[in-house]
């Protein structure tokens, strides 16, 4: 289990981190997500004591990261595609892993065999793809066989099979009883694989908990479409019912007034609009995700 | 520690460019003598000793401060730190391996190259002679070339920067120095600089005279620059973060 308790960090004067507290479980895949800039990849270093917090502590398994006498098999990490030297092969670059842990030799087959770079180790990194990084990213951290993961954009890079691929190996890893943190922005793949979320923005935490709850307590809402969004836009803001503009329609969220699609029709029906789409089908992570971290981006560009 | 050490000797095995350094290194050794035999000239009669010798490991010395800066500095920009923080438990060991895993490549490698002079050196057409003190001359010599290592490699950790690791000691031995050599009112505490008082001392070393005499300042200087700076590397490399 990884947990992380009143974590607080900054460069300087900028706060990258202010007093977050999460879990990830064991024996499930933990989605770590957020607008960029949101104090991630700061989480997931200070976890891995690459970066010293101000305040808060760090746990994997109830000790911090250093106070396992074997770290790599505590956590098994990778942050960043760029942390293999590229003159040196794939199999160099884990035997040099492997040594750095104690680990036996050995062992950098069997990863490269489990993530399907058998016939690549002895390429230098340099002519690898951005796929292929990932999956020697993967083999890295999967090389002492940790109790927990901690994956930075695992899937970044990777073709719809790769991705398909890396989903199973999350999947695998956390039906074995291991505590899988993944930060990603390919939404739509975080919907599939994780079990709970974790939302950040600015530093701080804007929710933690389990994907169906998650998508349960945010939907309630729908798409309607008509021949004069615009007209239906202004009445429902006038009468309290919160609504956003998409290119598909209106997304609306039910509440006392407006509470369910009969209501939305009538009201379209008063105002003489034509409904030509309304949809119950739930929305989405990425919707929820945008939503909420609507004010919580820090790099926004202006139209 | 010691799968540290491990780790960074198959750091250095598993590079070709590690194969590409060991050549010029070691060629840089003996090259000059056999050039040096090939174009035998009578106006220089007179055998090899260890002050010809000296001069082919002055080229190491550069080349050894280019290895050390180029190759720590690369591969802390390649998640090299990352990757030891990841695995072991204490940051200072892999910073001590990396100290003395180049260290050793570099002894290394001036040993095999000086041996490789001594036998170039045996064709030359007025033969070599070495003395007792030629031997400690040669000795001393690698005490300072490993001395400017441990520069090279604490600016590297200290700066992140492949250019500021070689470039710092290089100018500052090449340019600097004999610059501030050229100041006559500089010229007392000349002594106290350290590429000049190690070249003070490696000729002291050869002199009639007792190596002590006078000798003190350059110890001082050389041991005091490599402790200073190998606490500066050890501190950025256990206090700060890793560059993200």
């Amino acid at each position: 289990m990884i947990e992380v308790e009143n974590l607080t960090k900054k460069y300087g004067t900028t706060v990258a981190v202010e007093n977050l507290s999460f879990t990830v479980p064991d024996g499930s895949v933990t989605g770590f997500l957020g607008p960029n800039g949101a104090g991630k990849s700061t989480t997931m270093r200070c976890l891995l004591g690459l970066d010293r917090p101000n305040s808060g502590k760090t746990l994997f398994d109830g000790l911090p990261f250093h106070g396992h006498s074997c770290p790599v098999e505590a956590a098994g990490a990778v942050l960043d595609a760029s942390w293999y030297h590229p003159g040196r092969t794939g199999r160099g670059h884990l035997q040099v892993v492997a040594a750095s842990a104690g680990l036996p030799p050995a062992r950098v087959g069997e990863v490269l065999d489990a993530v399907g770079l058998g016939a690549a180790a002895h390429r230098r990194i340099r002519g690898y793809s951005l796929g292929m990084k990932q999956r020697l990213g993967l083999a890295t951290s999967l090389l002492g066989n940790p109790r927990n993961l901690v994956l930075d954009e695992p899937a970044n890079g990777l073709d719809p099979e790769g991705v398909h691929w890396m989903r199973s190996v999350l999947r695998r890893n956390a039906d074995d009883g291991r505590a899988v943190l993944v930060s990603s922005h390919l939404l739509s793949e975080m919907q599939l694989v994780a079990d709970r979320l974790v939302v950040v923005g600015r530093g701080r935490l804007i929710c933690e908990s389990g994907m169906a709850e998650f998508l349960d307590r945010h939907n309630g809402k729908t798409i309607v479409r008509t021949d004069a969004d615009e007209v239906l836009e202004r009445c429902l803001r006038e009468i309290g019912v919160a609504v956003t503009r998409r290119p598909d329609g209106l997304n609306v969220t039910y509440n006392s007034v407006v509470p369910d699609a009969s209501a939305l029709s009538r009201l379209c029906r008063d105002l003489g609009l034509l409904v030509t789409a309304l949809g119950d089908e739930p929305v989405g992570l990425e919707e929820i995700f945008l939503e909420l971290t609507e004010n919580a981006s820090v790099y926004r560009a202006h139209n | 520690m010691y799968h540290s050490l491990r780790a960074e000797i198959v750091r250095l095995w598993t590079l070709r460019s590690t194969a590409v350094h060991s050549a010029l290194l070691i060629g840089s050794c003996f090259g000059p003598i056999i050039l040096m035999t090939f174009l035998y000239d009578i106006e220089y009669q007179g055998p090899i000793d260890a002050g010809d010798l000296g001069k082919c490991a002055s080229i190491f010395h550069m080349l050894a401060v280019v290895f050390a800066g180029a190759s720590t500095a690369t591969e802390i920009r390649n998640g090299s730190t990352e990757i030891s923080f990841l695995t072991q438990r204490r940051r200072w060991t892999s910073f001590a391996a990396q100290l003395l895993a180049t260290s050793s490549f570099l002894s290394l490698t001036y040993v095999i190259g000086m041996a490789l002079a001594l036998v170039a050196a045996q064709f030359y057409p007025d033969g070599l002679i070495m003395s007792a003190k030629g031997w400690g001359y040669l000795g001393v010599y690698l005490s300072i070339i490993l001395v400017w290592g441990v520069v090279a490699m604490s600016l590297a950790v200290l700066t992140r920067s492949v250019a500021a690791a070689i470039a710092v000691p290089l100018v500052w031995m090449l340019l600097l120095e004999q610059l501030m050599s050229m100041v006559p009112m500089l010229a007392p505490v000349m002594g106290w600089m350290p590429f000049s008082a190690g070249m003070e001392l490696l000729g002291r070393v050869l002199a009639e005279s007792p190596v002590a005499a006078g000798s003190v300042p350059a110890v001082v200087v050389l041991s005091g620059l490599a402790s200073m700076f190998s606490a500066v590397g050890f501190l950025c490399h256990t206090r700060r973060d890793v560059p993200g």
